[in-house]
C-alpha cells in the first residue's frame, strides 16, 4: 500500500533522524514568516514543508512557530534566552540555503555535537550498575553474592558478627566506649 | 524592553483576550509530534500573563516569560514584549510598517486598509492576518 499525501517521506522516522541541525541551547523560540504565494519565499516554504519537521524533531525543547502573510518578506525570528532575537533573511533563498546559514549561525558545532556524543557514551557504560543504567544491581548477575534483603549474607559478612569477634577494635552495640 | 531575567523559560505566542485587569491571556502553540501519522501539528495551551501597562490587544503576537514565582493562581508568566501588534505589524527587515503583501508607505491607501482594521477584532487566527483581503487589493506595492 503506498504512503498517502505530497511527500510522505517526511513522516518517516529515518526521514527525521536526518535532521543534522541541532540548535544551541540558547536557541528557545524560532519563528518562521513567510508567503504563501509568490517566488521570493518559495524556499523559505520549502523549508518549512522539508526541514521544519526535521529541526523540530532534533530540537524538541524548542518552540517553532509559523506565520504565513503577515509581512511582504519572508524571514526567520530566533528568539534567545537572554532576550535577544536573531533575524535571518530568507528572501529568495533556497530551503537547504536556509538550512546551512541557520546551522552556521545558531546550530552547535560538529565539535560540540562530538562531545556531547562523548559524554553521553561514558554516561551509557555498560559496566556500570545503579538506577538509569542497564543493571540496577550487581546481585542480579547469577554467580554473585545475591541481594541480603532476598538472601541474607553469611555470618562472616555480616557487620554486626564481625564486630562481636574477639580481635575487633569496634566495641559491639549497646555498648558505650569509655564510659 | 522590559527587564529580561536571563534563564526563564520563554514563550511566544497570541493574544487572544484582555478581559482580565492588567492580564493579557496568551494562546501559544507547539509543534508536537503524531507518533502514528509521523507529523508534527500545533498544539495550544492557554497561559495567562501579566501585563502592568494594558498595552497587548488581542490578536496581538506576544513574548511571554516564566515568572520566578507565580503571581496569583493563574497567572505565571509576565508579559516581555509585543512582537507583532494586530493591524500594526512593523516588518523587522526593512523597519517599515507592513499588511501581508505590501508597506504602508506606497500608495496602498485605500478602503482595504479600513475593511482591515474591521475585521481585525472579529478574525483572532494568526495565519489569516489580513490575507485574504489582501487577495482582492488591486494595487500591490511588492510584486508578489
Amino acid at each position: 500500500m503506498p504512503m498517502k499525501g505530497r511527500f510522505p517521506l517526511r513522516r518517516t522516522l529515518r526521514y527525521l533522524e536526518q535532521g543534522h541541525v541541532h540548535l544551541k541551547d540558547t536557541v528557545k523560540i524560532v519563528t518562521i514568516n513567510y508567503k504563501t504565494h509568490g517566488d521570493f519565499s518559495e524556499g523559505t516554504r520549502d523549508f518549512v514543508f522539508y526541514n521544519l519537521p526535521q529541526l523540530q524533531y532534533k530540537n524538541p525543547t524548542v518552540q517553532m512557530k509559523t506565520f504565513q502573510n503577515i509581512t511582504p518578506s519572508p524571514y526567520i525570528r530566533c528568539f534567545l534566552d537572554d532576550g535577544n532575537d536573531v533575524l535571518i533573511d530568507t528572501d529568495s533563498k533556497s530551503n537547504l540555503e536556509i538550512l546551512e546559514h541557520l546551522n552556521k549561525v545558531l546550530g552547535k558545532s560538529e565539535e560540540v555535537l562530538e562531545r556531547e556524543r562523548k559524554a553521553q557514551e561514558r554516561q551509557s557504560n555498560p559496566a556500570h550498575f545503579g538506577s538509569g543504567h542497564r543493571r540496577r544491581c550487581i546481585c542480579e548477575i547469577p554467580g554473585q553474592v545475591p541481594c541480603p534483603g532476598k538472601v541474607s549474607l553469611p555470618k562472616e559478612l555480616r557487620g554486626k558478627y564481625r564486630d562481636l569477634k574477639a580481635d575487633s577494635l569496634k566495641p559491639p552495640r549497646g555498648v558505650r566506649p569509655d564510659s | 524592553m522590559s527587564g529580561h531575567t536571563s534563564k526563564m523559560k520563554i514563550l511566544l505566542g497570541q493574544v487572544i483576550g484582555t478581559k482580565m485587569k492588567k492580564t493579557a491571556k496568551v494562546r501559544v502553540e507547539r509543534l508536537v509530534l503524531d507518533k502514528y501519522v509521523m507529523q508534527y501539528y500545533p498544539k495550544r495551551t492557554t497561559v495567562f500573563a501579566h501585563d502592568a501597562q494594558e498595552e497587548a490587544k488581542e490578536g496581538d503576537v506576544v513574548l511571554v516569560q516564566q515568572l520566578p514565582l507565580p503571581r496569583s493562581r493563574h497567572v505565571k508568566y509576565l508579559m516581555d514584549r509585543i512582537i507583532y501588534s494586530q493591524g500594526n505589524v512593523t516588518d523587522p527587515i526593512t523597519g517599515k510598517k507592513c499588511d501581508g503583501s505590501s508597506y504602508w508607505d506606497e500608495d496602498t491607501l485605500s478602503q482595504g486598509q479600513n475593511d482591515s482594521e474591521g475585521r481585525s477584532g472579529a478574525e483572532l487566527d494568526a495565519s489569516a492576518d489580513v490575507d485574504s483581503l489582501e487577495m482582492g487589493r488591486q494595487s500591490e506595492g511588492t510584486p508578489v
